[in-house]
């Protein structure tokens, strides 16, 4: 083996402590990097998600205190809920100068009881109108959905049968849809038909909480605006003429999230920055005083003849072998901490959260662990040029 | 080949120079050749010059003018890579400090001046067996300098100086920390190396030591007496 290398090796071995700690602190910072990273990403993964979900300009639902958070806990935090409206409201809204389109949906709650599979979020759209739900749910089913055809959220439990009961009906689960990192991943699709049946059937049992009749009502439209008119106008138009409702215009709701998500991800980058700059110091006073210990090893190594460079090669050898073990330790840890925490980000959250696909997680964890690798080698090495052109005529003397 | 040292002058101040920590030191125009062949003792209290005497001849310490000749070159005139290299393969260092590598067994650290220089292994450590032997250290082979005692470790440090069969040994104080024994055995191995045709440099307050020397000089306020 080269001297160098088995020099650089030795040192590590036999200094353990040292190399422990200035591990366990470059893995501190690759750790929360990767982490920060992690989270920051997959909350702007849900952002865009939720963008591309929201095909709407205006979006009217039945007014009301906290109706709006009660609309977005459904859309975006997977929490079951309902409200209607007259479905009178539909031609009223149509008539607007400017409505290009309008669909309704319909919304529904089921519970944790024995007429109930599990409490989930129903949502029903009419085939023949929409165009909200339609274009990304034939991606994962290109059929029409018949009455008593559900298509699942990706985080709804599907039994092996593919048959879910609501309200006592017996729902086919027909497909499943991709992760969208929103509560829409907690939601089950199905047409008005089949959403109007289990309301029916909720009321029969008497554990509905509304009496409306199924057929006079609706949960929300969502409103294409025609273009060159202005939606803010339309929003104002809705809200003075049609009674009984809130309009307000979907990117409304997208600013609120974006400006939660930037306060979120400061937040975090704050965070991980405040840790990273303290594991830095940590470093570098670590790595400072090792060197200054050393200084009389690397005289001795000059005395017999080692050249600047050669003391370099072997100081760079250990210090990759460190910065490279933190940088893997610490992206390792991360990426186990994310795994196992994935599911908890993302439902517990309270904001679209969209996990990369492993590819990318694989590719964003290498990337850490090389930057980590080399940022650290970049730090430290100026202290170790320092240290090593102490004149060497000093470690001679007592 | 020769070395030797012409119209050499060195001046510098503060921790530098001896103990006085305000003094400047001064050595001025000193003119040294060191022969092949024979044991130099140089001898003189503390902070008179020995060291850097023997420091500047030894490629550790640039003169601020005069230079330093080795085979009829200015080893000065050399860069810090080249410096390092005729260090490595020509001379044999014996530090006043006893400094060895801590990561290092006894056998690492004496041999790893050859393993640097590119020599086989299996002789390196066939000679290194001889010189721990020789300085009856032999049994100290596999231990870490942390577990030796003052005079241990000076002579591994002789051992090491000498691995390489330098044609110039260059030893400061190399019979501190040693008994009377320890003394005989490392000066007896410098001056059979001085036989064996090496140059030797012995720097030394020790009155033992004149005994080992084939040309004496004595030294005073950086200069040769």
């Amino acid at each position: 083996m080269n001297v160098k290398l088995k020099l650089a090796l030795a040192s590590l071995k036999h200094n353990t402590a040292r190399t422990f700690y200035l591990t366990v602190l470059i893995s501190v910072i690759c750790f929360s990097v990767f982490v920060g990273e992690t989270v920051t990403s997959g909350l702007c993964g849900g952002m865009e998600s939720l963008k591309k979900r929201l095909g709407a300009d205006i979006i009217v639902i039945p007014s009301g205190k906290n109706r709006q958070q009660n609309f977005e806990g459904i859309l975006l935090g997977g929490k079951p809920g309902f409200f209607y409206m007259p479905n009178s409201v539909l031609a009223e809204i149509s008539r607007i100068d400017g409505v290009e389109m309008v669909t309704a949906q319909f919304y529904l709650a089921s519970l944790t009881a024995d007429c109930c599979s599990t409490e989930l979020q129903i949502m029903g759209f009419d085939p023949d109108s929409d165009f909200i739900v339609m274009p990304w749910l034939t991606k994962s089913y290109a059929k029409k959905l018949q009455p008593g055809e559900v298509i699942a959220g990706s985080d709804v439990f599907v039994p092996k049968t593919g048959i879910i009961k609501i309200y006592n009906q017996d729902i086919k689960v027909v497909g499943s849809m991709d992760k969208t990192g929103t509560g829409l991943d907690f939601t089950v699709f199905g047409n008005t038909d089949t959403v109007k049946l289990m309301l029916r059937s909720a009321q029969k049992l008497g554990v509905s909480a509304t009496d409306a009749d199924p057929d006079r009502v609706v949960s929300s439209v969502m409103i294409k605006v025609r273009d060159g008119f202005d939606k803010s106008d339309i929003v104002n138009t809705i809200n003075r003429t049609v009674a009984g409702v809130q309009a307000f215009e979907n990117r409304d709701m997208v600013i609120s999230f974006t400006s939660r998500l930037n306060h979120m991800t400061l937040m975090i980058k704050s965070l991980v920055a405040f840790i990273c700059v303290l594991a830095m110091i940590m470093v570098i006073f670590v790595f400072s005083v090792m060197l200054n210990e050393r200084k009389n090893e690397f005289g001795v190594l000059k005395i017999m003849g080692f050249t600047v460079r050669s003391l370099l090669a072997v100081v760079f050898c250990e210090l990759v072998f460190i910065c490279a073990a933190g940088s893997l330790t610490g992206v390792v840890m991360a990426a186990v901490w994310s795994l196992s925490f994935k599911s908890f980000l993302e439902s517990e959250l309270g904001v679209p959260f969209l996990f990369d696909g492993y590819e990318s997680f694989l590719l964003h964890a290498g990337v850490t662990a090389a930057a980590g690798t080399v940022l650290s080698l970049l730090l430290l090495l100026p202290f170790v040029l320092k240290v090593l052109s102490v004149p060497t005529d000093a470690v001679m003397r007592e | 080949m020769e070395l030797y040292l012409r119209d050499v002058c060195k001046t510098y101040k503060g921790r530098n120079a001896g103990h006085d920590s305000t003094a400047s030191f001064c050595m001025e125009n000193v003119n040294f050749n060191l022969l092949p062949g024979k044991v130099t003792l140089v001898t003189g209290c503390s902070g008179s010059g020995k060291s850097t005497l023997l420091s500047i001849l030894c490629g550790l310490l640039r003169p601020d003018s005069g230079k330093v000749f080795y085979g009829g070159d200015s080893i000065y005139d050399l860069d810090g890579h080249g410096l390092a290299l005729l260090r490595n393969a020509k001379f044999g260092i014996v530090p006043q400090k006893c400094l060895l590598m801590s990561s290092l067994t006894v056998r690492e650290n004496v041999m790893l001046p050859a393993l640097y220089a590119g020599k086989n292994e299996k002789k390196v450590a066939d000679k290194c067996g001889d010189l721990l032997s020789c300085l009856d250290i032999g049994s100290l082979s596999g231990r870490y300098p942390g577990e030796l005692s003052g005079g241990e470790m000076r002579r591994v440090c002789i051992a090491r100086a000498m691995i390489n069969e330098p044609e110039y040994i260059f030893a400061d104080e190399p019979t501190n920390d040693l008994d009377e024994n320890g003394k005989k055995r490392v000066l007896s191995l410098l001056r059979e190396s001085a036989w064996l045709g090496a140059g030797v440099l012995i720097v030394s307050h020790d009155p033992y030591a004149v005994s080992y020397a084939d040309i004496k000089y004595g030294m005073n306020g950086g200069r040769l007496l």
